[in-house]
């Protein structure tokens, strides 16, 4: 995320960013730049500060220290033209409780002009959405679902999604993600998910931030997070495995007499293959899953 | 521990009862005073039976407190506990009805025996408004609003003086007050025992009394109430009008405010079956008001109470693309909105009780020896919303998400106005310095306030 082209200017800009709850550090010097028409899955157990870290960029916490710029603009002084071209699905999903969900839509659609009525009638039809009952009696994930519906259908450029499929159903979730490949289509949309379920989110980012106790841990692209670790898995040709195999683990090892399977930072596998005939050694390699990368990333 | 002895530790363990208590035992020692020395020789000035009447409150509560724990799921299920609500509610009524009977051995005129027979009777008649009190918590979801009916009931039971009947009715009729006190308990006792009355509570939403500070609670209430509302050819015509404006907006923050206006509004248009209510709410006030003297000014001075539940769009989801300079345009647009029809609301209120008034269908009211007579509320009270308004603002951007001391602050502050009400005819030092003074103070904080809220705060829900 953070290596610029020239004719690339990144959407948000963050620069030392600080935040501090009373003697909680939410965030603690930050720098991030979000380039467009890039998925970045924003990665963070809970009080990571994942959210604090959306929250300025729209404007609607301010720094303590250091800087958030988002589209050129510092983002406390966001304005309509700016804030226009930001869909923001809350982690809360907060709506107004009173209307019917048909009349949220026609509401929030009225500040649109360019409202995409076609994709609002698929949204609605796909997920099932009961345009005549009252938001306040939705269900946790068909409130999510308006949610998300109310921030897409003006087409933002720059999408942000906190925690936008924690409240739905495993089939309500596939039918996020389908819709979050479709609308990544244009290559001109950029969009920030955070999310605990990284199993959905690593179907479709292609960059990954991560996060612990409000210090940044990794900005990188996804493919490179891949291949920073593999999973290796050592069976002995001959006899038992020796003690010392000349490997660093950097996750959970599994030792058998005569087979281990370990994390490891990736090496090329040339190398590996030398190290493993110098063992006498089959040599399995296998990459991880960003769960499983994850987990490195936040205890190494 | 038995089940009856934990639920029983309630009665000491909430901390709001406390308060209550507090309450009772500088009420209970200044009633029995002014009973005991206002009843001179021969009593029945009906003062005697007003802690028949805490009997009331006191069922009220208990039973509240009962539906409170009814309402976990979990707790109706566990063996044992849907038998121990009535005995519980034995116990309380029996105990409170003894303590305020007692009063009566300070009867004057009457010898030992017709005492002994007075107390029972008015042990009875505390039992009576004991279960009644269980009856009006069962009969809502929200018991705490029940507790603004009783200035109400104070009203009607002074006009017929149906206190002194009551307290005749203790001394001369004491058997028969013991006999219908025994059937209606025997009746209360036996329905009690039929589970329906609690289980239909169960898991339902329900807000209890000491729950007007829970806002996860007050705000799961609200929930259950928008599923009940309806639209209609107004809500619509509404809604017709400010989205016109929003998209017809020749400049973008027009089409913030007519958002406002209707998101802080359209709420109202469509809630047809609580408007028969809410109009007999309205001519209970008007009828009420005309007595209150000075005090009736809270016409105006509620416009304040309002204002603090009426939510400003500071706090505002992203729904729409408004930035800190937008929310704060709008909030005061909204403001000045809200503070002119609450002010002009609070003038057709007055303007009522001078219709009322004029009729002379309002007669005399005896309270406490004591004449009052219905009279029309003063309409030059209109500037009040214009002080209150913009000071309930402020306290809400202060408190935000903190129900608790921004109620005890504003209840401070209400009660300052209305005592201040009492000793000054605010609305007859009609000086239009002093007036503006105060309206532009109050609107010059709240702006500050808003501006530094705006400006400078989270924004976050």
């Amino acid at each position: 995320m953070n290596i610029k082209t020239d004719n690339e200017v990144a959407m948000v800009q963050i620069r030392g960013l600080e935040k501090r709850f009373g003697k909680t550090v939410a965030l603690a010097g930050v720098d991030i730049d979000v380039q467009p028409g890039r998925i970045i899955g924003l990665l963070g157990a809970n009080g990571s500060g994942k959210s604090t870290l959306l929250r300025h960029m729209v404007g609607l916490y301010i720094e303590d220290a250091g800087q958030c710029r988002t589209f050129g603009t510092e983002a406390r002084n966001l304005g309509p033209d700016q804030l226009g071209r930001i869909g923001y699905v809350h982690q809360d999903g907060e709506l107004l409780d009173w209307m019917t969900v048909a009349q949220h839509i026609r509401y929030v659609s009225a500040y649109y002009p360019n409202w995409d009525k076609q994709l609002e009638d698929e949204f609605i039809k796909d997920f099932d959405i009961p345009l005549k009952a009252r938001v306040g009696t939705l269900s946790p994930g068909k409130r999510q679902q308006l949610a998300i519906l109310l921030a897409i259908g003006f087409g933002p450029e720059l999408l942000i999604l906190d925690e936008p499929a924690a409240g739905l159903d495993p089939i309500a979730r596939s039918r996020f993600l389908d819709l979050l490949l479709s609308l990544i289509q244009d290559p001109n949309r950029t969009i920030i998910i955070s999310s605990h379920i990284l199993s959905d989110v690593e179907k479709v980012i292609d960059h990954a931030v991560i996060l612990r106790e409000g210090i940044l841990l990794r900005d990188c692209s996804f493919d490179d997070l891949r291949e920073g670790f593999c999973k290796i898995r050592l069976s002995s040709l001959d006899g038992d495995l020796p003690e010392e195999l000349g490997f660093e683990a950097v996750g959970p090892v599994q030792r058998s007499d005569k087979q281990v399977v370990l994390t490891i930072a990736a090496q090329p596998a040339q190398q590996l293959n030398i190290k493993a005939a110098q063992l006498n050694c089959g040599i399995e390699v296998e990459t991880l899953s960003l769960d499983e990368i994850y987990r490195i990333v936040v205890t190494l | 521990m038995s089940i009856l002895k934990a639920n029983l530790k309630h009665l000491y363990q909430r901390r709001g009862l406390w308060f209550l208590y507090g309450l009772m035992c500088l009420l209970i020692p200044a009633l029995t005073a002014r009973a005991f020395q206002s009843g001179g020789a021969d009593g029945q000035n009906g003062l005697f039976v007003i802690l028949i009447a805490v009997s009331n409150i006191a069922g009220l509560f208990a039973c509240s407190m009962q539906i409170d724990i009814a309402v976990k799921p979990f707790s109706l299920c566990l063996p044992g506990h849907r038998r121990v609500k009535r005995q519980f509610l034995l116990i309380v009524a029996v105990v409170t009805s003894l303590l305020f009977s007692l009063i009566f051995l300070l009867y004057p005129g009457i010898g030992v025996a017709g005492k002994f027979m007075a107390v029972t009777a008015a042990f009875f008649a505390g039992m009576i408004s004991f279960w009644i009190g269980t009856l009006i918590a069962f009969s809502g979801n929200a018991s705490a609003g029940f507790l603004g009916f009783y200035p109400i009931i104070g009203i009607i039971t002074s006009k017929y003086d149906l206190h002194i009947a009551l307290e005749k009715a203790i001394v001369a009729e004491p058997a028969t007050i013991c006999v219908i006190g025994l059937i209606v308990s025997i009746a209360a006792w036996m329905l009690l025992a039929c589970e329906g009355w609690f289980r239909r509570h169960c898991g339902a939403q329900w807000l209890g009394l000491f729950d007007a500070w829970n806002w996860g609670k007050i705000r799961k209430n609200g929930i259950n109430r928008v599923g009940k509302l309806q639209d209609g050819i107004l809500s619509r015509a509404f809604e017709k009008v400010c989205l016109g404006h929003i998209r017809n907006a020749s400049m973008r923050v027009k089409g913030y405010f007519a958002g406002t206006v209707y998101t802080t509004f359209g709420g109202l248009f469509c809630k047809p079956s609580t408007t028969i209510a809410s109009l007999f709410f309205i001519i209970l006030i008007v009828c009420a008001l005309g007595y209150l003297k000075n005090i009736s000014v809270m016409v105006y001075l509620v416009a304040g109470m309002l204002a603090v539940n009426v939510r400003m769009p500071v706090h505002s989801t992203m729904l729409i693309a408004g930035g800190r300079r937008e929310r704060f345009l709008a909030t005061c647009f909204m403001a000045v909105v809200v503070t002119v029809l609450l002010s002009a609301a609070g003038t057709v209120v007055a303007l009522m009780t001078w219709a009322l008034a004029a009729t002379e269908i309002m007669g005399p009211l005896t309270v406490d020896g004591s004449k009052l007579y219905y009279r029309h509320v003063s309409l030059l009270g209109f500037y009040i919303p214009f002080i209150m308004v913009p000071v309930g603002f402020a306290m809400q951007l202060i408190f935000n998400r903190k129900p608790m001391p921004m109620m005890v602050a504003w209840v401070m502050f209400f009660l300052f106005c209305v005592i201040a009400a009492v000793f000054v005819d605010v609305v007859n030092i009609w000086w239009i310095g002093a007036v503006a003074i105060f309206v532009a103070a109050s609107w010059i904080v709240f702006l500050a306030i808003l501006r530094w809220v705006c400006m400078t705060r989270p924004l976050v829900i």
